[in-house]
């Protein structure tokens, strides 16, 4: 049984937590659902 | 007969995907009248396109998190500025965006075009929104008139001039 | 193995872009899915996609970081990182080898009939480069007049973006054709060289340049499902070099950052000396199922 896949697992699992906390998926949802058309080479 | 399986599977989950999305009503077309809204500025003020007929509208869509929406405001605030306000109304219609921050830009870097909140999408869903910024020229009868995606520089002279031609032109008085 | 990761990839392709009204509605999909993450390279700005591409998603949150932070807002990309990192913890580069769609893509490529080539392995490095250059510090630091940056990485390079969005966007508005410059011509031309070099070689793009697998191979030694090589079992035959997409030799470095597990080599290994392993617990079910399609494990020399 090897610890360190968990420990690392547990460590970027309290980040999506704060960033949960802080509302950071609503803004992923609004930038992805508009197209971004720089990113694509347009515009 | 794995073939067969796979079209079915890759069916089903389209179709499991795409149960979610309903009728929408149609898009925006240029030459027809342009779909009105109603938002509300930062005074609570309700601007509603329809009051605006017998003047040129100009809708922006634009959120703080899109760069190229920043990059295209100076211009947009020069055009705004060197228009006549009774007969130009530049309506810059915050999409997806909270309104705190973008008040905030708009002080920062002096902006006085009404800023709309937009923010839960009615009308960007409305115009059928391809990507930010998008902007749309509504003339004096209330018909759009012209479709840009993509930031541009609205202080060059062929816009200045687009938009002097419109609002010389009296209302009613046809398409061309 | 083969058959089963073919079918996973399938799903997870389907997964990802799984919105199929785009012809009609010529929208992209803009539900409440497109808050999840997908685990592969799969731009979000794609019609079909249902959900966000975590290198693009990033990108574009560190190049709006100032007025994020001066407005009182947190949105710094800790969600996405967090989601990546989980991920990448567990699978690692599993996720090139069974969930990618781009990865899938190149596999298919590879298929056309040609002569093959291996790629230079010093290459190797330029994804690194590209994931701490286009995708952190360009955004974060090369920014405009508004202190806001671009997402470098997406808007010069990445040709699934170009795929995926630039291509299928301009065939549904036509009035996008005109907004076409110098930018979509450069994308397109490195979207067709990696094309071209996907037949001659195997997986170029994520072996040379895709960012999400440079950080995924970060977790290449920490990650939960690993690989095993059990020395008393293996002959030396190199039957798993031999097999391998990435060319890596799998019995000297059972932990290497370009290994995407695909399980060729425990398919090859024909003395059954490649077993998978999740935190350390040997996972023999995936083995035994390879042996015994292969038949019997011939004895050691």
């Amino acid at each position: 049984m090897r610890i360190t896949p968990f420990i690392v697992i547990g460590i970027f699992l309290l980040l999506m937590l704060i960033g949960i906390g802080v509302d950071e998926p609503s803004r992923v949802l609004k930038l992805s659902t508009q197209v971004c058309l720089a990113c694509i080479g347009i515009g | 007969m794995n073939r067969i399986k796979a079209a079915v599977i890759i069916l089903f989950l389209a179709s499991l995907i795409t149960a979610g999305c309903n009728d929408r009503p149609p898009g925006p077309k240029i030459g027809a009248l342009a779909p009105d809204f109603a938002l509300k500025d930062a005074e609570g003020k309700t601007w509603r396109l329809s009051d605006l007929k017998g003047q040129v509208v100009f809708i922006n869509f634009w959120a703080t998190w899109c760069p190229p929406c920043l990059q295209e405001l100076p211009s947009m605030q020069k055009l705004y500025a060197a228009m006549p306000a009774d007969q130009f109304k530049m309506l810059a219609v915050l999409n997806n965006d909270k309104m705190g921050p973008a008040l905030f830009l708009a002080g920062q870097k002096g902006y006085t075009m009404p800023i709309l909140d937009d923010s839960d999408n009615m009308t960007g869903s409305l115009y059928r929104l391809t990507g930010l910024p998008e902007t749309y020229i509504v003339d004096k009868d209330g018909i759009l008139r012209h479709k840009f995606i993509g930031p541009e520089q609205w202080d060059a002279a062929e816009y200045m001039d687009m938009i002097k031609t419109y609002i010389n032109r009296e209302a009613g008085s046809g398409p061309q | 193995m083969g058959t089963l990761r073919k079918w996973v990839q399938a799903l997870f392709f389907f997964l990802s872009n799984g919105y199929w009204a785009f012809p009609f509605t010529r929208t992209i999909y803009q539900g409440p899915l497109k808050v999840i993450c997908a685990p592969g390279l799969n731009c979000y700005s794609c019609p079909a996609a249902t959900t966000a591409c975590p290198i693009g998603a990033i990108q574009q949150l560190l190049g709006g970081i100032r007025l994020t932070l001066e407005t009182g807002q947190f949105y710094v990309g800790l969600y996405v990182t967090g989601a990546l990192g989980i991920i990448g913890a567990t699978f690692g580069r599993m996720v090139c080898g069974w969930a990618c769609p781009f990865g899938l893509f190149q596999e298919l490529l590879h298929k056309v009939p040609s002569p093959k080539f291996r790629i230079w392995k010093n290459l190797r490095a330029v994804k690194y480069g590209l994931l701490v250059s286009t995708v952190v510090l360009l955004p974060l630091f090369a920014v405009n007049d508004f202190g806001s940056g671009s997402p470098w990485f997406c808007k010069y390079i990445c040709p699934a973006g170009t795929l995926e969005a630039g291509l299928p966007m301009l065939l549904m508005q036509p009035a996008l054709r005109d907004t076409l410059g110098v930018l979509f011509a450069v994308k397109a031309v490195i979207l067709l060289g990696f094309t071209v070099w996907a037949v001659f070689s195997s997986r170029p793009f994520c072996r040379t340049a895709c960012p999400l697998g440079a950080f995924y191979a970060l977790f290449s030694r920490v990650r939960l499902v690993q690989l095993r090589v059990n020395g008393s079992r293996c002959n030396g035959c190199n039957a798993c070099a031999q097999a391998c997409p990435v060319d890596v030799n799998i019995s000297q470095s059972p932990r290497h950052p370009e290994c995407i597990l695909c399980l060729s080599c425990m398919t090859t290994c024909k003395s059954g000396a490649v077993d998978l392993e999740i935190g350390g617990i040997p996972f023999r079910g995936a083995s035994v199922s390879c042996r015994k399609k292969i038949g019997p494990a011939s004895p050691p020399p």
